[in-house]
């Protein structure tokens, strides 16, 4: 090869001046691949050995082993964007199915293949309500209680937009109605509300958000998971404009955080969507088929005009996703939800028998998880979870007295022990 | 070759929705544990036994086309072959943990995430990288706002990014999404940045050039230092796109060039699977200026007498932990990343050591060239690195890219950049062998000299032939609640053209 292009060898190649060329050594010791693999089961051993009870927008859910299986065929690994819809169809059409079964859920018309997660589709959800605002004004109304990861990639998704980011209270867990109603004004172009909440509460005044929304012409942004919506009201029927969440929860197990971001609005934002879109095609023997579609709001054409500046997403945990919801099916979704807040209100009560813990905190039902407080034990939140760990659990702490706990169907086995553990450390 | 991709369906339709399959419909409020008011009353969809899907879904995938599958030299993408053992290593149950664990708990991801976090600073002649950013683009976004925090700090009054017009549209939206003017900058006479052109846009009010190197048609900016010198002395940061790294692979560091911030595409260089479109990873190195502006969490690690190593890739002897850096911009990510994606990357970089990261670029460039030189094809411009901009001259490029798919080999990114023109990006990366490149080279060659009618009927031997995008988008139909009728029997196709262009 080297003489068919005429050189002596592959440096010969290269064009990079001698003042910026690198000949140093980086150090990377090269190692087999049975040493990678004995290395990093090693490294991963070094995690504590841990019952978690972890949740507040990462999740742990059972993923049935077809996902695994069948996603890891490489056709779909080792593939890439659809720019060649005729050869990649299967690809297409799982992201059409998985956008399918958003609008089930959302009951929204558009849902898009997919963002990065949770946050960076409520910052998508900002701008776009920017775009499509008619009237002026620039304020995006978020709940006091988000989840830092959320208000701070807002904020930076918003840094270089008209917009600011404002808070509103919440009461007993939940939006405080009155206090909403005066922080809308002229100026809100969006206001975001969650359900279930960052602490696991199940929003009870959708409709009355939507409302206020709704009074100054700003979008209602509504904020879930994929498992909630599968039980919880549908955020269309609520009168929610866009719908962003996680999608994760169905499809990837606990990965450090990795998860999908769900995008879901109404129709005629279509234009203003951020991401990829599939929609249905024909090819040329008139047969239905797929295609990547409306791609001129999409950064390789319309460049800084562009709805969004996302490219590469998450189409793999999106294609993760539709195969779990189609292995759990209607039944099944609504099952795993209600599962959710039955094992939540269960572990509660049995929380709340404990002398001087108390459970759930806000009188509120209550999806996954909930917060406990220790204000009447002897030990404050954070000895009581360092007390808990040295029983193999993980829970959360809230501040000072607070614990948040989160159970599902991965580590319900272990209730009985947190339970024991925690009546014995906050004796 | 011959190829035929298997093509599942019947006269109207291919391989059946799972809708159209079987679907029930509950009522999920029925017996719940939540009141009436609180619970929806209708959830429909898709109800098919465990071997019914497994069909489904390997039926899709066989109407489906990877890396594994044949060539795949989409320019810029790096398509490269995804190491089996990574997926091994990514799925270790002990990491599958909770981001929200006390770091004393979680030392082996953390570990990881150091180690990573130095590798890619040596790799990129960087001083500390972040890898919460889950993209390419999102790396782009976090960059530049790091670099508008650091101009904030220093009370520098910024407005303006200077974008190549060769770059990726995600340099331009990355711009404008953190609130700058994008100023665009031609193309140089040899591909290359124009000097006197940069010069010219270059002011005071320039916050970056973002810049990759070799450029997206594989040429050296042979004038980098003078480059950084240019917008270093207008008060401005140097941006380097990672998406092209793997042409430097330990024979060049965007740090020694003078770039101050730079992102690095994991799911190109570093070998992690494309996924369908993804998910990558896109972390962001920094010189030391730009540290202390990185987003929160960062990992750091301790030696036994608790002193901070900055500098501890594999040590045994450290313990980690995160921490928020001084003037940090915050988070871009709701938590620390992809985190799977950036385990894959860790495993390849470990298997490939020094030795292999060089190989590797030494091969994708080789191969580049080998390629070039085959095609009875203009290939403007040059040296390559590790890819090259065919142009299909008087053919429209798009044709030309159906026909190939016909040869069993995935076409080339098409149209893009555009100062090319009819533009075929090819990046056959370092995994192809000569018989690959040759194949692809024949397919290149018997595609671009195919008469029209070949070009129109093309392509034959795919799941779906030529499918009408236009169409699609004006009667955008994206889920199946909204197919109508329609779709799927006889209309007019028509022939006015969405740009369809691949993109990278
Ligand atoms: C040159 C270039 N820059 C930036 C990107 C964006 O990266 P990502 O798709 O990972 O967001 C890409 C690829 O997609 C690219 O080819």
């Amino acid at each position: 090869m080297l003489d068919d292009i005429g050189v002596d060898s592959e440096a010969e190649l290269f064009d990079i001046p001698d003042e910026v060329a690198f000949d140093g050594e980086l150090g990377i010791e090269q190692r087999s691949e049975r040493a990678v693999v004995s290395e990093l089961r090693e490294t991963f051993a070094q995690n504590d050995d841990l019952v978690e009870f972890l949740g507040r927008g990462h999740y742990s859910h059972y993923v049935p082993s077809l996902v695994d299986n069948l996603s890891a065929r490489s056709e779909f690994l080792t593939s890439y964007t659809q720019y060649q819809p005729e050869i990649t169809q299967g690809f297409l059409q799982a992201l059409f199915e998985y956008q399918s079964i958003l609008t089930e859920l959302t009951g929204l018309p558009v849902a898009n293949a997919s963002m990065y997660d949770a946050a960076t589709a409520l910052g998508e959800a900002a701008l776009l309500a920017e775009r499509v605002r008619a009237a002026s004004g620039s304020t995006v109304l978020v709940p006091e209680a988000l989840r830092e990861g959320k208000r701070e990639t807002l904020a930076n998704y918003v840094d270089g937009s008209q917009l600011t980011v404002e808070t509103y209270p919440y009461e007993e867990g939940t939006v405080d109605t009155d206090a909403l109603a005066d922080a809308v004004d002229d100026e809100t172009v969006l206001v975001y509300a969650e359900t279930p909440t960052v602490a696991g509460a199940v929003e009870p005044a959708l409709e009355t958000v939507a409302d206020l929304a709704d009074d100054t012409d700003a979008l209602f942004a509504y904020g879930s998971d994929i498992v909630a919506l599968g039980l919880l009201e549908e955020p269309a029927a609520v009168g929610a404009d866009v719908v962003v969440g996680e999608a994760a929860s169905l499809g990837l197990p606990a990965a450090d955080g990795m998860g999908t971001g769900l995008f879901a609005c109404r129709d005629d934002f279509l234009r203003q969507v951020p991401g990829r879109l599939v929609g249905a095609a024909e090819d040329e023997s008139s047969r239905r088929a797929f295609t990547l579609t409306l791609q001129t709001r999409e950064q390789h054409i319309r460049k800084e005009r562009a709805t969004s500046n996302i490219c590469t997403n998450q189409a793999w945990v999106a294609l993760r996703t539709a195969m779990h919801a189609a292995t759990l099916g209607a039944d099944g979704l609504a099952d795993l939800a209600d599962s959710s807040v039955r094992r939540a209100h269960g572990l509660a009560a049995e929380i709340d028998e404990i002398d001087g813990v108390a459970a759930p905190v806000h009188d509120r039902h209550h999806f996954r998880e909930f917060q406990v407080s220790v204000a009447d034990a002897p030990v404050d939140a954070s000895e009581t979870a360092a007390g808990l760990r040295d029983h193999g659990y993980a829970v959360h702490t809230v501040g000072d007295q607070r614990l948040q706990v989160c159970v599902t169907e991965t580590n319900e086995h272990a209730t009985d022990g947190l339970v024991a553990a925690l009546q014995e450390v906050t004796a | 070759m011959r190829y035929d991709q298997a093509r599942y369906g019947d006269e109207d339709r291919y391989q059946p929705l799972l809708s159209e399959k079987d679907s029930t419909t509950v009522d999920p409020g029925a017996g719940s544990a939540l009141p009436d008011e609180l619970t929806r009353d209708s959830l429909e969809l898709p109800s098919l036994s465990e071997p019914e899907l497994a069909r489904h879904y390997t039926r899709l995938s066989q109407m489906n086309w990877g890396v594994e599958s044949g060539s795949y030299p989409l320019g810029s993408c790096t398509m490269k072959y995804n190491p089996k053992f990574t997926e091994e290593v990514a799925a270790d149950e002990n990491a599958a943990i909770h981001p929200d664990r006390p770091d004393e708990t979680s030392q082996g991801n953390l570990k990881l995430r150091y180690d990573l976090q130095r590798y890619l600073a040596d790799i990129g002649g960087m001083s500390e990288v972040t890898l919460q950013p889950p993209a390419g683009a999102a790396g782009e976004f976090t960059g530049i706002t790091v670099a508008k925090a650091y101009h904030s700090f220093h009370d520098n009054d910024k407005s303006e990014v200077i974008v190549p017009a060769s770059a990726h549209g995600t340099n331009f939206a990355t711009a404008a999404m953190a609130g700058y003017d994008v100023v665009e900058l031609p193309s140089g006479e040899d591909g290359r940045v124009d000097f006197e052109a940069l010069e010219a846009a270059v002011s005071e009010d320039t916050a970056a050039l973002m810049l990759t190197n070799p450029n997206t048609v594989g040429l050296f900016e042979r004038d980098i230092v003078d480059i950084a010198e240019l917008v270093h002395d207008a008060g401005g940061l140097l941006y380097y796109d990672g998406a092209n790294l793997n042409a430097l692979l330990g024979r060049g560091r965007p740090g020694d060039m003078g770039f101050d911030i730079m992102h690095y595409n994991v799911h190109k260089t570093f070998a992690t699977p494309h996924g369908g479109g993804g998910p990558g990873a896109g972390p962001v190195g920094v010189v030391s200026e730009l540290a202390e502006f990185l987003p929160t969490p960062h990992v750091r690690a301790r030696d036994e007498d608790g002193e901070i190593i900055t500098d501890g890739a594999n040590r045994a002897d450290l313990t980690y932990e995160r921490y928020e850096p001084p003037e940090s911009i915050g988070k871009v990510h709701g938590f620390d990343g992809n985190w799977l994606v950036l385990a894959k990357a860790y495993a390849y970089i470990a298997r490939l050591g020094d030795e292999g990261l060089r190989d590797a670029s030494a091969k994708a460039t080789l191969n580049a060239n080998y390629l070039a030189e085959q095609l009875e094809m203009d290939v403007p411009y040059g040296p390559f690195h590790h890819e090259f901009a065919a142009t299909a001259g008087e053919t429209d490029a798009a044709d030309v890219a159906k026909r190939m798919l016909d040869f069993g080999v995935h076409p080339p990114t098409t149209k893009w950049p555009e100062f090319v023109p009819e533009a075929m990006l090819t990046e056959p990366t370092e995994v192809e062998g000569q018989t690959e490149l040759d194949d692809l080279a024949a397919a290149f060659n018997a595609a671009v000299g195919d008469d029209e009618e070949a070009l129109a009927a093309a392509p034959s031997r795919t799941a779906a032939s030529r499918i009408d995008q236009v169409s699609a988008a004006r009667d955008p139909q994206l889920s199946w609640h909204a197919l109508d009728d329609n779709v799927g029997t006889d209309s007019e196709r028509t022939a006015a053209d969405e740009p369809v262009a691949g993109d990278d």
